[in-house]
């Protein structure tokens, strides 16, 4: 038993939380800011960065950001992910509980991306 | 002295019976006009067809959401003194639909509740209003219901983490927008 513990803690970091992913599935995105419909919460097990990826490979070069429930304010930086670009990008960081928005768009004179499936970790 | 022995019960009888506090009555007083406005429309989205879904309906862009929004607001509950001035629909930019509208504004009207509550204001309503929140329309059999039943439930219950990590939200949301509201010549909230 204390060989387990000992090797887990080699590979476990002490407090090492489990990020909880949440699939966003057929995303429309337009050259103006819209909001995925759903708000979404940092996680008790993962509380800290939320991040988000395309799961499809993104034809568009897009921005995607988190944003409060409460008064639309923004968290952190909105995330600029070229085309081709499916590895997870951080929004923000945030404590447990705390409850967000993601808004999106593709970059000016792009055009719009439709159907594309995406997940935040959080 | 039969007869004076019997009035003076009956005149016992009936000062007790003014001067001893009864349950639902002489303990709390009815809720105000207000309040009790505010307590009709939470019971009214606590049964309202739920709208959690915002990419349906037309959107409307930043530059008019506020005036859109402000056509929405009659429906939600607000303690004294509140204001939606605060939202940061400009900064936020793009476009905001009906459904997600309103889901701003509950949102932002939860935090209301939760500081007035915490604050010890508008308590004739303010625990029936909290106990009623996670049913809200915008967010009814969501993670944010769970999550705010959760919070809710400790709050009432004297705290815990997840009130306490609820009330760092609306806290800082609220200076938020104490700020923006004031940047654009607008009443903030209490």
């Amino acid at each position: 038993m204390a060989l387990v513990a000992a090797l887990a803690g080699l590979v476990l970091p002490a407090g090492a939380a489990a990020q909880v992913p949440s699939d966003l599935t057929d995303w429309n995105l337009t050259e103006t800011t819209s909001t995925w419909g759903s708000t979404y919460h940092v996680s008790s097990s993962g509380g800290g960065p939320v991040q988000y990826r395309w799961l499809d490979t993104p034809a568009k070069a897009t921005v995607v950001s988190g944003n409060s429930c409460s008064d639309l304010s923004l968290f952190g930086s909105p995330a600029t992910i070229a085309i081709n670009d499916t590895t997870y990008k951080l929004l923000f960081t945030g404590y447990t509980d705390l409850c967000f928005r993601l808004r999106g768009r593709t970059t000016s004179g792009s055009g719009s991306m439709v159907n594309h499936d995406g997940r935040v970790s959080r | 002295m039969k007869r004076a022995f019997v009035l003076g019960l009956v005149l016992v009888a009936g000062l007790l019976y003014f001067a001893i506090p009864r349950a639902g009555s002489a303990t709390s007083a009815p809720p105000s006009a207000a309040s009790a406005a505010a307590l009709e429309r939470s019971e009214a989205l606590a049964t309202a067809v739920t709208s959690n879904r915002f990419s349906a309906g037309t959107a409307v862009p930043a530059a008019t959401a506020r005036a859109f929004a402000d056509g929405l607001a009659d429906d939600i509950p607000l303690p004294q003194g509140g204001t939606f001035d605060g939202i940061q629909w400009e900064a936020a930019g793009g476009e905001f639909s009906a459904a997600e509208t309103r889901s701003v504004l509950q949102y932002n009207a939860m935090c209301q509740w939760v500081r007035a509550y915490r604050d010890g204001r508008e308590t004739d309503v303010s625990g029936q209003i909290l106990a009623a929140i996670p049913s809200w329309s915008s967010w009814r059999d969501s993670e944010t219901a769970a999550v705010l039943s959760r919070a809710i439930g400790e709050l009432v219950g004297g705290g815990g983490d997840s009130s306490a990590a609820l009330l760092t939200q609306c806290d800082a949301s609220h200076e938020r927008e104490v700020r923006y509201a004031e940047a654009q010549g607008l009443d903030s909230s209490r």
